[in-house]
């Protein structure tokens, strides 16, 4: 048995199904033997699409997707997908081939320091050049990937580790199926959950006038939805979602006041800007959802609930800490508050009919669409869509329209770039998320789909049904917005020629459709939701330059969300 | 802005110093001084850092440094609250050491030797503060200073 065997059986132990993959020289040894495992291979056309897909695969299952590249440039492909996954805490296994162990160091052929290159942007990762640690190491790995606050995890295995025998004791324990011990003596995995403020906690929600909750990625990254969904039936509580959070609780009652943030609801962000008790929920307090840091830390308390140490008090100041996996420590507060002396809810019936009101004035989308806009598309897709369809976006106008109108019923339903935002996500992590066995749609823009645009093959060698949908303004519309609102609409380099969309996609042998019109909307939906023989295509060709509100100019306070040009929040 | 330490317990695996110093760079710290050795158990590594600014920063960032896995236990302090020790190692130019008494009034200064006459060597082990009051001392009392090695800092 080699390397690059012990690499394969210990995946299959590790229950992996499908890696993206690309294939190099220096992964040749691997890719030699992977017939003869059951590991089905998704031959990507780029790397960052492999990345994309693992993390898509994970996003969607709550498992561990896997990644593979050759050295040099193939690895440097990953970057990308792997700083996406560090910044969204999306557990991933991403594998690199490097040149032969004596050739490191000699700038050979194709040789990079990807772990160097990867130090930021890694949970952690490893550099192998002795076959005997790769079942070690892979364990390892998946282990800090899932454990904890997860994240990406890079392992960069030497040729010559790949090809070189193992051990005959240790192939006997592989081959045994016995567990591989690891050794990690630093890690704790998921930290013993530190409850010593839960009174205070308590106490600062039972005396809340004006509270909010705003619940994030760490909900479903905990697989703690049930409880977060019985804190807000105990509290009443009205609650607000980040880009991360949604689906994570019932988000279509009167109190669930919408995603918060730059193109957060009017009401959400009225909401949290007015509270004067703040319970943050599995969230990071990133600037995106607090606007300027002074006002929405001025007059009010704000306790959190949070994995990561690290993560208290970084950003704003605390004023009580849950620390711990939120599916074991939101039960603990949630018995708390039930054998509370204090009266819940009794101090906030003004203010949650103050917020049900707001909701009702403020209402996205309150007349029916005349022109085919992004809107009109996005609201009849969410029509039409069941209940165990995932929903891909990528970056800009076309995602936040998208995040501020859906309301799945489940988490993990809804995929997108969030802290890094990166163009070129939706369409290669549906085809990762397609390994759900869901129903798929990837929406993007006519910029971000050109990024991964050639990802139309591997649908197409491996027949991955994504239902893809290309929401066309002829701009890079997001960057246009902020051209015309701050730049005195000087659209330097963001309208864009583009392709005949439809008949790329036909070229790659890919039924497909282009719609001009509203009226054909819902029949192309249809047909698209109908088809299930591989993926499936349109472009919408949509009205050009409409902007997205409401909307928090950047570095600006919660308090001045425009509700359109003119309008804000506060007027 | 003052002076804190973190005193962390690592395995000694090659990467670890890069993490560190990547991490301090990224969260902009200027680092006052690094070092790192192995224990008595060779697979368990010691760092001492000594950075530059207030309590709420040095607890951030030590919580960062906890995060990394092969890290297994951090402490933060005040660096005047706990025993840390550097060595400098010095050479002199003999002949302005007008009088020689100015070597030996700080207790933490050993003579080593004179090198061909001309230099004279120094080592002295005392905490980072006394060493640059030293340094001063010596410029105040126009000893010509040829080479000035610190190790950095170490602490328990
Ligand atoms: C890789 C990458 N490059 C640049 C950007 C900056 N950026 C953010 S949104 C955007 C425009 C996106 O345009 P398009 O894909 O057409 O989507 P739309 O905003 O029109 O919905 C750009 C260029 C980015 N987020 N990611």
């Amino acid at each position: 048995m080699i390397g690059a065997d012990a690499l394969l059986a210990t995946l299959e132990r590790k229950g992996v199904k499908e890696i993206f993959a690309y294939p190099g020289g220096a992964v040749l040894p691997i890719y030699d033997r992977m017939p003869n495992y059951d590991i089905r291979r998704i031959l990507v056309r780029h790397e960052q699409a492999a990345a994309f897909a693992a993390q898509g695969y994970s996003r969607a299952t709550g498992g561990v997707g896997v990644c593979l590249a050759t050295s040099g440039p193939g690895a440097t492909n990953l970057v990308t997908g792997i700083a996406d996954a560090k910044l969204d805490n999306i557990p991933m296994v991403a594998i690199t081939g490097n040149v032969f162990t004596h050739l490191i160091g000699t700038d050979a052929f194709q040789e990079v320091d990807i772990v160097g290159i990867c130090e930021p942007i890694v949970k952690h990762s490893y550099f192998v050049t002795d076959a005997n640690e790769i079942p070690r190491v892979l364990e390892e790995a998946f282990y800090v990937a899932k454990s904890g606050r997860p994240g990406p995890v890079l392992i960069d295995i030497t040729k010559t580790a790949q090809s070189d025998s193992l051990d005959p004791a240790i192939v006997k324990s592989i081959l045994s199926g016995e567990p591989v011990e690891i050794d990690l003596p630093g890690y704790l995995g998921d930290p013993e959950p530190d409850l010593s403020e839960a009174n205070t906690v308590v106490d600062i929600i039972a005396e809340a006038e004006r509270p909010v909750v705003i619940y994030g990625h760490g909900v479903n990254l905990s697989g703690a939805e049930a409880e977060l969904q019985e804190f807000l039936d105990i509290t009443g509580i009205p609650h607000v979602w980040t880009l991360h959070g949604i689906g994570s609780a019932d988000e279509t009652g009167e109190l669930a006041l919408g995603m918060l943030g730059m193109h957060g609801t009017g009401t959400a962000n009225y909401a949290v800007h007015h509270a004067d008790v703040i319970v943050g929920i599995g969230i990071r307090f990133d600037d995106r959802i607090t606007g300027l840091l002074k006002e929405f830390q001025s007059n009010n308390k704000i306790v959190h609930f949070d994995i990561d140490r690290a993560e208290f008090d970084k950003n704003v100041d605390l004023d009580g800490r849950i620390l711990g996996q939120l599916r074991e420590t939101l039960p603990v507060i949630n018995q708390k508050l039930k054998n509370s002396e204090l009266e819940l809810g009794s101090k906030i019936g003004e203010w949650c009919g103050l917020l049900r009101g707001k909701k009702k004035e403020w209402k996205l989308d309150p007349n029916k669409p005349k022109v085919l806009t992004e809107i009109a598309v996005i609201n009849e897709l969410y029509k039409i869509i069941d209940q165990d369809d995932i929903v891909t976006v990528d970056v800009g106008q076309h995602e936040m329209w998208a995040a501020q109108r859906f309301f799945p019923k489940k988490s993990r339903k809804f995929l997108a770039s969030g802290g890094a935002g990166t163009m070129g996500f939706s369409f290669p992590a549906a085809i990762g998320a397609a390994f759900s066995g869901n129903d798929v749609w990837s929406i993007s823009g006519d910029g971000g789909f050109q990024m991964n645009i050639q990802e139309f093959a591997t649908c197409v060698q491996d027949k991955i049904p994504v239902k893809i949908m290309v929401l066309n303004n002829s701009f890079l519309g997001m960057v246009r917005q902020w051209q015309e609102l701050f730049y005195d609409n000087n659209y330097v380099d963001t309208p864009l020629v583009n392709p005949d969309f439809a008949a790329v996609a036909a070229a790659y042998g890919i039924p497909s459709f282009t719609v001009t019109n509203l009226k054909d909307t819902t029949e192309v939906l249809q047909k698209m939701k109908a088809y299930n023989d591989g993926p499936i295509f349109c472009e919408f060709k949509v009205e050009k330059e409409e902007n997205v509100f409401p909307m928090v100019p950047a570095g600006e306070s919660l308090g001045n969300t425009k509700l359109n040009k003119d309008t804000t929040i506060e007027d | 802005m003052e002076k804190y330490v973190i005193l962390a317990v690592t395995e000694n695996h090659p990467g670890v110093l890069s993490r560190m110093t990547g991490l301090l760079r990224r969260k902009m710290f200027n680092i006052d001084s690094l070092t790192v050795g192995k224990t008595t158990n060779p697979r368990i590594s010691r760092f001492t850092i000594v950075i530059l600014g207030n309590e709420k920063q040095a607890r951030k960032i030590a919580r960062n440094i906890e995060n990394f896995i092969e890290v297994i236990e951090v402490h933060v302090m005040k660096m005047d609250e706990i025993v840390s020790r550097e060595i400098s190692l010095v050479r002199v130019k003999a002949d302005s050491v007008s009088d020689p008494e100015v070597l030996f009034v700080f207790p933490g200064v050993e003579v080593k030797e004179r090198l061909d006459g001309d230099e004279i060597e120094l080592e002295v082990i005392d905490r980072d503060d006394q060493t640059d009051n030293f340094m001063q001392y010596l410029l105040d009392h126009d000893v010509l200073v040829e080479k000035w090695v610190r190790s950095g800092v170490i602490a328990v």
